[in-house]
Formats: C-alpha cells, sequence, structure tokens
C-alpha cells in the first residue's frame, strides 16, 4: 500500500477514509485535522490556556503532544489515583499507577512542559481502591469512585488555578462505546449531554475532546510513529468492562463495514444537533447549586456525591 | 520455520506467504483492534509475511473502567448542551 501524499511506503491506513500515509505524512495529517476539529468545535483559541488530563497512556500523551505541537498553551494534569495492585484484590506488584506517573513526567521533562501532579491519597487519605471499599460505591469495583473523584479534582484543579478549559484524551472509540451503551438503553439525557465540547457553567471549566473523531488505532499508530512512550498495561480493574466489550463489539462491525463507528458518531451528533432524535423539552434539567463543603455545583441539596464519599470515608475507623 | 504473532503473551503461528489481514483473521484475531509491528515498523493489512517473520501485535482497546459507560458522563445535570453544538 503506498502513501496517497508521497507514493511511499504506506505505515497507516484508515479505511474508513481511503487514506493511507507514510509514517511522516501521518504525522503532519493527525494534528492537521485536530487543528480542523478544534475550530470546527469552537473547543479553544490560542489566547487560552488549557489543561490536559494526562493519565500516561497513549491518547493523553498523544494529545497533549499534539497542542504543544500546533503551539497551544497547554499545561498537564496527573491524577495519582493509587492503583498499584499492594491492596488490590488482583495480585501484587502491578505499580500501574507508579509507571503512569514515571511515563506522564517523562515526557513532561523531555518537553519541557509543566505538569500538576495531584496524589489522591495525600489529598483525601486514602488511594481509590480504599475509598471505593470503605464508601461501598461501585459494586465492588473502585470504577465509580474513580470517575468521579477524576471529574471532581479535574475541574477542581483547572477552576482553582484558573485555566480556561480542560482538555480530555478521549477518543472516537471511547464515544463510540458511550453512544452504543446509551443507546441501548435509550438514555435519552445523557446522549443529549454527550458532546465534543461541554461548555462551562457556574463552577464548571469547559471541557473539550479534541481527539473525538479520531479511532483509537490512528492514536496508538501516532504515539509508535513519533515515539512516545505510553503506559501499555491496562488498569488492572478495567478487565471485564463493559466499555471494552463494546468496544470489541464495535471492531468487529468496523473490520466488516469499514468507517461503521465513524458513520455511527457523526451521524449521531448530527441527529442531536437537528433535533431530530429528542425533543429536548422532555428532558428534566436539575437546579445546581453550589456544595457546602467544597463549593462545586451539585443537584444534591448539601454536599456533592464526592465530598459525601469522602465524608463517609472519614466516619469509619481506619484499620 | 512459519511466521510468529505475538500479541501480549500470547504467540499464534502462521504460514508464511499469507497476507497479515488473513493471518489475523485465522488466528480469530480482529484486525480492528491491534496494530501490526516487525522490527520495529508499522505494517499494514496487505503485507505479506516472510518465513521466520515475528509480528508483534500491539493491543489498541484501552479504558474499560476509566471509561465505563455512564461514569464518562459528567455528573452534574447542565440545561442547554444540547444546543452548544
Amino acid at each position: 500500500m503506498k502513501c496517497k501524499k508521497c507514493g511511499g511506503k504506506a505505515s497507516v491506513n484508515m479505511r474508513q477514509h481511503k487514506l493511507a500515509l507514510c509514517k511522516e505524512h501521518y504525522l503532519e495529517w493527525l494534528p492537521e485535522q485536530t487543528e480542523r476539529f478544534i475550530k470546527k468545535y469552537e473547543m479553544f483559541t490560542r489566547h487560552e490556556n488549557i489543561l490536559v488530563a494526562v493519565s500516561g497512556g497513549k491518547d493523553s500523551l498523544g494529545l497533549w503532544d499534539i497542542l504543544v505541537r500546533l503551539g497551544y498553551q497547554a499545561d498537564g494534569l496527573y491524577l495519582g489515583l493509587g492503583i498499584d495492585g499492594r491492596r488490590s484484590p488482583l495480585g501484587e506488584g502491578i505499580n500501574y499507577s507508579h509507571e503512569s506517573q514515571r511515563l506522564a513526567e517523562k515526557f513532561a521533562n523531555h518537553h519541557g512542559l509543566k505538569l500538576h501532579v495531584v496524589d489522591i491519597e495525600k489529598e483525601y487519605g486514602q488511594p481509590i481502591p480504599v475509598l471505593s471499599e470503605i464508601s461501598h460505591r461501585g459494586h465492588g469495583k473502585p470504577c465509580a469512585v474513580c470517575g468521579l473523584t477524576k471529574r471532581h479534582e479535574m475541574n477542581r484543579i483547572a477552576r482553582d488555578l484558573g485555566y480556561d478549559v480542560l482538555a480530555t484524551g478521549h477518543n472516537l472509540d471511547d464515544e463510540a462505546a458511550v453512544l452504543f451503551g446509551n443507546t441501548l438503553s435509550w438514555s435519552a439525557d445523557f446522549l443529549l449531554r454527550q458532546s465534543p465540547v461541554l461548555p462551562s457553567a457556574s463552577g464548571l471549566a469547559r471541557k473539550v475532546k479534541p481527539l473525538c473523531r479520531f479511532y483509537e488505532r490512528e492514536m496508538t499508530a501516532y504515539c509508535l510513529a513519533r515515539g512516545i512512550e505510553y503506559i501499555y498495561e491496562e488498569c488492572p480493574f478495567a478487565e471485564g468492562a463493559q466499555s471494552i466489550y463494546y468496544k470489541e463489539l464495535l471492531n468487529k462491525l468496523e473490520t466488516d463495514r469499514p468507517g461503521a463507528k465513524l458513520t455511527f458518531y457523526l451521524r449521531f451528533l448530527e441527529a442531536r444537533k437537528s433535533g431530530e432524535l429528542f425533543v429536548e423539552s422532555h428532558v428534566t434539567h436539575g437546579h445546581l447549586h453550589p456544595c457546602t463543603k467544597c463549593g462545586q455545583p451539585t443537584s444534591a441539596p448539601d454536599l456533592c456525591s464526592f465530598c459525601r464519599t469522602i465524608e463517609k470515608v472519614n466516619s469509619v475507623p481506619a484499620v | 520455520m512459519a511466521v510468529k504473532l505475538v500479541l501480549r503473551e500470547k504467540e499464534y503461528e502462521v504460514k508464511h506467504g499469507m497476507m497479515l489481514l488473513d493471518a489475523l483473521k485465522k488466528s480469530n484475531i480482529v484486525p480492528e483492534s491491534v496494530i501490526a509491528t516487525r522490527e520495529g515498523e508499522m505494517i499494514l493489512d496487505d503485507e505479506i509475511l516472510k518465513d521466520g517473520d515475528v509480528v508483534k501485535l500491539i493491543a489498541v482497546i484501552s479504558g474499560g473502567a476509566i471509561f465505563d459507560i455512564r461514569e464518562s458522563m459528567f455528573e452534574y445535570r447542565i440545561s442547554g448542551i444540547a444546543n452548544e453544538m
């Protein structure tokens, strides 16, 4: 297969675009497309300060690399979750968090970038698996508490440090898997909130997903071609996750029908924008007010879900 | 000698002379879920595999816990999001 631009040997083939590119031209094409999506969805401008949520994985490190290459002002935020296998029922010595932090810091140091590191155990007394265990949220898996904590902390840091926008590395496979799950259950309120941009609101930072139109495969290829070292091992708690199952299903479909995932997502965005799918008045809008403890917006009457979780954890005597 | 496909800790053997795409399908590996490399370079589905080749497959799927369905949504209820696109 030959590169469409130079005729040399192609390294990446994107069947959904009928486009094959060599390594050199792929490394030009992907940032160009990212720039196009940033503008199309009005994510941010070059005058704004961006905080990139960095996990040490391919998507977030790839995103940070692209934004910096494009000339945006982008700092990183790494959240130390304390998922190391130490207290995990799944085994000893996984060192997932340590390794992902090492890679995020290595990337930042190599490129001379600013990385904020927040250690959840230092901030809240316990690592994620223990917070989950004590709070009894998430049916035996820490994923619910992990997601809740990450959203809370990312917003807190973006707000407290005065960033204009919070960027995450969600790719098209992430978006398509979420869409697929919410479509299976026809969760109208969730579907109406899925978007490349979540605008800022009182106490909430603007959230953007500049990679939302790239396949996961394309981000892996980008990191390989750029020589970005990322954490390859999965979070030990990800095994058996529903989103991975949906991604596998969608990849089977994509193998037989190139472009199926992209069409699924883009057609959804179009249909939602045009009001074709749902009548918005059917969606109940909750009232937001500040949490009495941390001040972040919540629909709960006093404490937000996160502060309630921490309060519950703190009320249990340490083992 | 045959061709070896390596995906994480698993190894698969296929005959040389096959196209990579056919080798993946024969090994029940979904082609969309991996990127193939040989001697550190990415190779594409139409590559003909040669005797003695060792093809390292890099799994591309990530997320799971991080992006679990409802958890990936912003927890707060904000009005008017639907019209922001």
